[in-house]
């Protein structure tokens, strides 16, 4: 009896033990990072170490709202990031309905295309692709740039939804269909209604890739500039080898701060969607 | 049914509103069809350029950009380029090599200027704009080093000069009873005597892609060759920093990881007594510990001779662009002493040409030594490669095996010249 008590008790300390050790790992860099974000320049690099600034100021942020365009560059964000996620779910529940209710072989071969699309690293595509942007004039544009997005977001959102469609029996739909319903009104008003989970939790992954893309607005674009890059916009110093911590670290938490928020809102529904709609064996 | 019309409706109209507001409006540029400018009297058309900066997140951009367009009767159009210095190259060289035409000007720095002077993709602007009687006011160790390519081509405007100069704490050098750092011995004296209590003579930056800095200054201040190994001056100056770490001990050897930002902040601490470091000491204002009784800039030592290196962000032209005849108006301006001048006067930026840069106008501390040290010192660019970065990194590893007694003298200077011959 004690020995079972006192097991349990061991176990619950070694499971309070690894989260706080988790839990510091994931917490301490974005800790250090604020304070960083607060420490005057001429005080980051000062010894003894200290954990809190002796002199802490916000400097960093006014400056990067003054200077860097934060504003702007949220406007493009929101553009980009929104309309991509509406088109690119839009396209994706149709596919996905495809590919679950009607199966032949150039189906298959589709959706094995496309899920190996996500194999491919963005920067083998890179040089071609930005020849072909510039060719169809949609390079540096918010068209070029949402269809880049689309595609990057469509084949993961296709794998999810598709799962979730071939766990809602297709009975329904007959039995709608005997109702009268025609093959829209059944997929509008039967299938999506019990999709809406699944497009919820998508649309909150796919929000979070959308922002953290960094790689697709740095070099498809110039002009417009959207949040995840703007850290490479931060000025240079007196001489340009020393980097400015204090300004990368403000711009990084005001990157990462939505995606705590969005995260922190919605997690229960996110991990949901991903084990309700992740791949069964 | 009726909620969900709706609903369908609104986010239709919302669509729409979002697309209509696409056009035109971004947050890395102003790009923007232009509404102001200066026309071309003999065709009719908008002079007009597109300039690809580093500087567009500077508070005074703005007014350096009104200036510019005013004073070189071009509009310009900006495009901010990544200050973080992998992107921007990666950037730049993708929109060169590509023959992208939508950027004119580009602003590029030494690495850069090293990779592309070469390749074809600047235009030589010494017909157009860099005439000899402007060329020979800029450094010419630099121009030669830095902008002129293997065909005699010069590629850049350089924007200003900056050098990696000798900075000591007054303090210290007060301490050790001396006035000033004038040759090696000087130099090594100095380092003896104020290492001591936990503090050294010299703090550099060891991290092995910035020692480079500090092994060609000394290269060059014994007389040696960056690219020759074989040089008794190369090997005195690898030597002399091996003594400084190992010998002497009057600089700790775990500054090996140290870039700028930590050694700078020991110098601030006061953990040093002098290191070399360019700009014109903005950190040191920064932490009040700027000033001729603190720390300063001083005349670079005469070891073999004096010598010192010179940077520069250069203006080139695109050879894809479209607007060679404004771009080139714009150019003759920034070479010009009113746009060496705007550099001093909105970011604080030395001019590089020595007519400006003695002009009324430039002032302070910084105009004493740095007119102290074009007067008595050689001036260069650095040694660089075109694979500029895997040299450099290169050399840094063995630099670091060398000081670690991983290998001997010999052996550094053998693979530093295999090096050499491998990026050259």
């Amino acid at each position: 009896m004690f020995s079972n008590r006192f097991q349990r008790i061991l176990l619950r300390c070694l499971m309070w033990t690894l989260a706080i050790i988790v839990a510091f790992l994931i917490l301490f860099p974005l800790w250090w990072i604020f304070i960083s974000s607060i420490t005057p320049s001429g005080e980051l690099f000062s010894k003894p170490i200290k954990y809190w600034p002796v002199n802490p100021t916000l400097e960093s942020y006014t400056y990067l709202i003054e200077n860097v365009g934060l504003l702007a560059k949220s406007r493009d964000t929101i553009i980009i990031v929104g309309l991509s996620i509406t088109i690119g779910m839009i396209v994706s529940v149709m596919a996905a309905f495809s590919f679950a209710r009607f199966k032949n072989n150039g189906l298959s071969l589709a959706v094995a295309f496309l899920l190996g699309s996500m194999l491919i690293p963005d920067v083998v595509t890179a040089r071609p692709l930005y020849d072909f942007l510039r060719q169809v004039h949609l390079f540096d544009t918010y068209t070029g740039l949402i269809i880049l997005y689309i595609s990057g977001i469509i084949p993961f959102t296709i794998l999810i939804l598709q799962n979730f469609l071939n766990d809602i029996p297709v009975s329904i739909e007959e039995s709608a269909s005997i109702d009268g319903c025609g093959f829209l009104q059944s997929m509008f008003y039967v299938t999506l209604p019990l999709l809406r989970p699944a497009i919820a939790t998508v649309c909150i992954v796919n929000f979070i890739t959308c922002l953290n893309n960094f790689f697709t607005p740095l070099f498809y674009s110039n002009g417009i500039s959207v949040l995840s890059t703007a850290i490479t916009q931060l000025p240079l110093r007196d001489n340009m080898y020393a980097v400015p911590w204090d300004l990368v670290s403000a711009m990084g938490w005001i990157i990462i701060l939505p995606i705590i928020i969005f995260v922190g809102i919605f997690q229960r529904q996110i991990m949901e969607g991903i084990m309700a709609g992740g791949v069964k064996g | 049914m009726k909620k969900t019309k709706t609903s369908i409706f609104a986010a239709a109209t919302a669509l729409t509103v979002l697309l209509s507001g696409c056009s035109g409006v971004n947050s890395g540029s102003n790009n923007e069809d232009p509404n102001s400018g200066t026309t071309n009297s003999a065709s009719g058309k908008q002079d007009e350029i597109t300039l690809y900066t580093i500087q567009s997140t500077n508070p005074n951009f703005e007014a350096w950009l009104n200036e510019a367009q005013e004073k070189s009767g071009v509009k310009i159009n900006w495009v901010a380029a990544p200050t973080d210095s992998d992107t921007r190259q990666q950037k730049i060289s993708t929109i060169l090599s590509s023959g992208d035409s939508s950027v004119d000007i580009l602003e590029i720095n030494d690495e850069m200027a090293t990779s592309f002077k070469n390749a074809g993709w600047l235009d030589p602007l010494q017909d157009s704009v860099l005439t000899s009687d402007i060329v020979e006011q800029f450094p010419q160790g630099y121009m030669e080093d830095m902008l002129t390519s293997d065909k005699g081509d010069i590629i850049g405007v350089p924007s200003y000069s900056g050098y990696l100069g000798l900075w000591v704490d007054q303090k210290k050098l007060d301490a050790a009873g001396m006035k000033s750092i004038e040759t090696e011995e000087d130099f090594v004296n100095f380092m003896k005597a104020s290492t001591k209590d936990g503090q050294y003579g010299y703090g550099g930056s060891w991290e092995k892609t910035y020692v480079f800095n500090e092994i060609a200054t000394f290269v060059n201040l014994f007389g040696g060759d960056y690219f020759d190994w074989t040089n008794e001056g190369s090997r005195k100056a690898i030597k002399f920093m091996y003594d400084m770490a190992n010998t002497w001990k009057v600089t700790p050897v775990d500054q090996i990881a140290d870039k700028y930002e930590q050694m700078n902040q020991k110098f601030i601490d006061g953990k040093y007594a002098m290191v070399f470091m360019w700009g014109t000491g903005n950190d040191y204002k920064e932490a009040n510990r700027y000033g001729m009784d603190q720390i300063h800039m001083i005349n670079m030592p005469r070891f073999a001779k004096r010598s010192i290196f010179t940077d520069s962000w250069s203006y080139v032209l695109n050879s894809s662009s479209k607007n060679k005849e404004a771009a080139i108006k714009f150019l003759k301006y920034a070479a010009g002493e009113e746009g060496e001048l705007s550099g001093w006067k909105n970011f604080g930026r030395y001019p590089a040409r020595a007519d400006v840069a003695s002009h009324e106008a430039v002032s302070g501390d910084v105009k004493v030594i740095y007119t102290e040290i074009q007067a008595t010192n050689e001036i260069h660019g650095r040694p660089m490669l075109p694979q500029t970065m895997e040299f450099i990194s290169e050399m840094g590893t063995l630099f670091q095996n060398y000081i670690q007694d991983q290998m001997t003298l010999d052996e550094f200077c053998t693979k530093a010249q295999e090096a050499v011959e491998k990026y050259k």
